[in-house]
This record gives C-alpha cells, sequence and structure tokens, in this order.
C-alpha cells in the first residue's frame, strides 16, 4: 500500500494539471474564437465538462493518497478502512465515466457504420 | 501496509464491502481497457501496413506514429491483466476476509500505478512530438524561404548595378560564371545556393552581343524545377511556377507562398 502513494499522488497531480489545462484552453478558445457566440459557448461548456473530468478524479486520487499517508502512519482498521473507502470512490467513478464513454463510442461507431449504409438505400 | 504489520487478522465488514464493490468496478474498468487495448492495437497495425506500401517523407514519421501506437496498445492492454489480477485479488480478500489478499491486491495496483504514470509520460512525449514537429517544419521552411528570397535580392541588385555599368546584364551561362563576374565589383560575396542548399539557376537572353534579359532561379522545397528554367517565352508573363522561385528582369514572376 505504501508502494501505491507516490504513484496515487503523482497521478492525482498530473491530473489536477491536466484539468486547470483543460480549463486554460477552454477560456483560450472562448476569448479567440469570435464567431459565433453559441458555438463558443458549446466548446466552454465541452472544456468545462473535460476539466471536471480530470478535477474529480484528482481529487479522489489526492484523497486516497492522503489516506495512505494517514494509514501507514497510524496503522488501524479504521484508517485503513478509510483508505479503502477512497479506493472505491475512485474505482467507482473511473468506472462509471469509462461505461458512459464506451457506451457512447459504440453508438457513435454504429451511427457512423448506419448512416452510410441508409443512405446508400435510401 | 503488509499483513505481518497489519493491526488486525482479517477485514472488517465495511473493509470488506469496500473491497467487493471496487473490485466489482476496478473489473469493469479492465474489461474497458482491454477493448481499447485491443482497438489501439489494430489501428496501430492498420497505420503500420498501410504506410508500409507507400512512400514520401511522411512515412518516417507515420510509421514511428504506428509504433507509439502500437505501444500503447500493449501498454493498455498490460494495464487490463493487472486491473484484472487486482480485482480478482480484491474479491478474495472480500470473500475470505483475508488481510493478505488484500495486500496481494495492493501490489497489483501499485503496478497499475507504474504503467499509468508510463502511458502519461508517452502521451504528454507523443503530444509534445506531434506539436512541436508541424511547427519545427512551418519554421524550417521559413527560415529556408527568406534565405532564398534574400540570395534572389542580392544577386538581383547585383545585376541591376551591373546593368546600370554596362547597359546589359553579364553573359553567363551558370551561377559560377555569373558570380565570377559579378564579385567583387558589384557584390563582395554572391550567394551561389538557395535556401534549400541547391544552386541558383542564372541565364541570359543574348541578341547580337546585348544580354537585355535575364532570369534567375530556384527549384524551390521540392528541388525539381516546375517551370522549365531556361524558357525565354516564360520570361516576361506571369506564370504558375509552383514551388519554384522565377526572378527576371528586376521582378518575381512567382514565389511560392509562405
Amino acid at each position: 500500500m505504501s508502494q501505491s502513494k507516490p504513484w496515487v499522488q503523482l497521478a492525482g497531480y498530473v491530473s489536477l494539471a491536466c484539468g486547470i489545462l483543460a480549463l486554460i484552453g477552454a477560456f483560450a478558445v472562448f476569448l479567440a474564437l469570435d464567431a459565433d457566440i453559441n458555438m463558443n459557448s458549446a466548446i466552454l461548456l465541452f472544456e468545462i465538462f473535460l476539466a471536471c473530468c480530470y478535477f474529480t478524479p484528482a481529487i479522489y486520487l489526492l484523497r486516497y493518497g492522503q489516506a495512505i499517508a494517514d494509514a501507514n502512519k497510524r496503522p488501524s482498521a479504521a484508517s485503513l478502512a478509510e483508505a479503502l473507502r477512497m479506493q472505491l470512490r475512485y474505482w467507482r467513478f473511473i468506472g462509471l465515466l469509462l461505461s458512459i464513454g464506451v457506451s457512447l463510442a459504440v453508438i457513435a461507431i454504429a451511427f457512423a457504420i448506419l448512416i452510410p449504409m441508409l443512405w446508400r438505400f435510401a | 501496509m503488509t499483513p505481518d504489520r497489519a493491526p488486525f487478522g482479517t477485514l472488517t465488514p465495511a473493509m470488506t464491502e469496500h473491497a467487493r464493490k471496487t473490485a466489482e468496478w476496478s473489473r469493469r474498468v479492465a474489461v474497458c481497457a482491454v477493448a481499447a487495448g485491443v482497438v489501439i492495437v489494430i489501428a496501430a497495425l492498420a497505420i503500420g501496413f498501410s504506410v508500409s506500401s507507400g512512400k514520401g517523407p511522411e512515412r518516417g514519421l507515420l510509421f514511428g506514429g504506428a509504433v507509439l501506437y502500437l505501444g500503447f496498445g500493449v501498454l493498455t492492454c498490460f494495464i487490463a491483466y493487472l486491473l484484472r489480477r487486482f480485482s480478482t485479488s480484491l474479491e478474495i480478500a472480500s470473500s475470505q476476509k483475508s488481510v493478505s489478499a488484500l495486500a496481494d491486491a495492493f501490489a497489483y495496483e501499485s503496478n497499475y500505478w507504474r504503467i499509468v504514470a508510463v502511458i502519461t509520460v508517452l502521451s504528454l512525449a507523443s503530444t509534445i512530438i506531434g506539436a512541436a514537429v508541424p511547427a519545427f517544419r512551418k519554421a524550417t521552411y521559413r527560415s529556408q524561404h527568406r534565405r532564398t528570397v534574400e540570395g534572389i535580392d542580392q544577386i538581383g541588385r547585383a545585376l541591376e548595378a551591373y546593368a546600370l555599368a554596362n547597359s546589359q546584364y553579364p553573359d553567363a551561362g551558370s551561377i559560377d560564371q555569373l558570380a565570377k563576374i559579378l564579385e567583387p565589383k558589384f557584390i563582395a560575396h554572391m550567394p551561389r545556393r538557395d535556401g534549400f542548399d541547391r544552386p541558383f539557376d542564372y541565364s541570359a537572353i543574348c541578341d547580337q552581343g546585348r544580354c537585355p534579359e535575364y532570369r534567375l532561379s530556384s527549384a524551390g522545397p521540392d528541388g525539381r524545377y516546375e517551370t522549365e528554367p531556361r524558357s525565354i517565352d516564360q520570361f516576361k508573363a506571369p506564370v504558375n511556377t509552383g514551388n519554384d522561385y522565377v526572378f527576371a528582369n528586376g521582378r518575381y514572376i512567382g514565389k511560392p507562398a509562405l
């Protein structure tokens, strides 16, 4: 468990940095594009969603890393249970995100295959 | 935390429940990871096969990309394997309330994080390379373009100075012959080669011992003349010179866009 701690914290900080970069990118795109305000707003919202996708696991990972550190410092059933709880929260979030992502990807691929076929037969 | 250091022999109900749920979610993540890994490997192989039959300067870059993607795919599949072992260990830990199985799970998780770190570094490196290569190529081309234009401008000024002094342009059949005529009186050191490190081409149209027209050209980035460098009818009329830099009688007939 103590071996995981530095890697978990590193992943947490990298995820946090990616979230900050996504937010900076969102505002840069919003300011740079002066074409369609609706399009800009859509891009901004998507980038903010992307930033949230980075921030949430980053928070979970940093709290998980902290819980591992606490469990190592003061080994007890409660501290280990807390570390396991943080671990669960991270994996549940990633699992949900990936399940939604894979479902959307499958739907997109199905549409990409079906629409040209339907277009050809119509 | 190794089992011998653990202050408890078996897992508490709360720990068991967390371990069981984490096993379920990590198993789902493993399934997604293996699917993603297989898709990436197939995409990398498809790119590799399509590139291997092709030609051109982009081939090396695309092949490198395919190898990188293959590495990503293999690492993603390995991650899926580690996650599967992690979830299995957690399942055992939750069903048997075993601390040693939990320690195994943490060991697999530790390896998982190491591979994730490698993938993150590879992703960042590929992103930086992907962004830097086109920018580097563009900067290189800009520099080569600037040096070519500067060289043509210098030779053009020397030719006009020669024409002012002699009422005609130099009768030379090559850039080296031209340099011998112009140096050092009209230009201290005349550039012989363009920004792409290929020799300029110079030709003069002479009639009855006088040369009232000239043409100076560079083959440009591709090194091949799209226009015939010695063609007389292209001296005056604006033509599409493709990638060639064509300078005749003191003005550009054509040059590639920057």
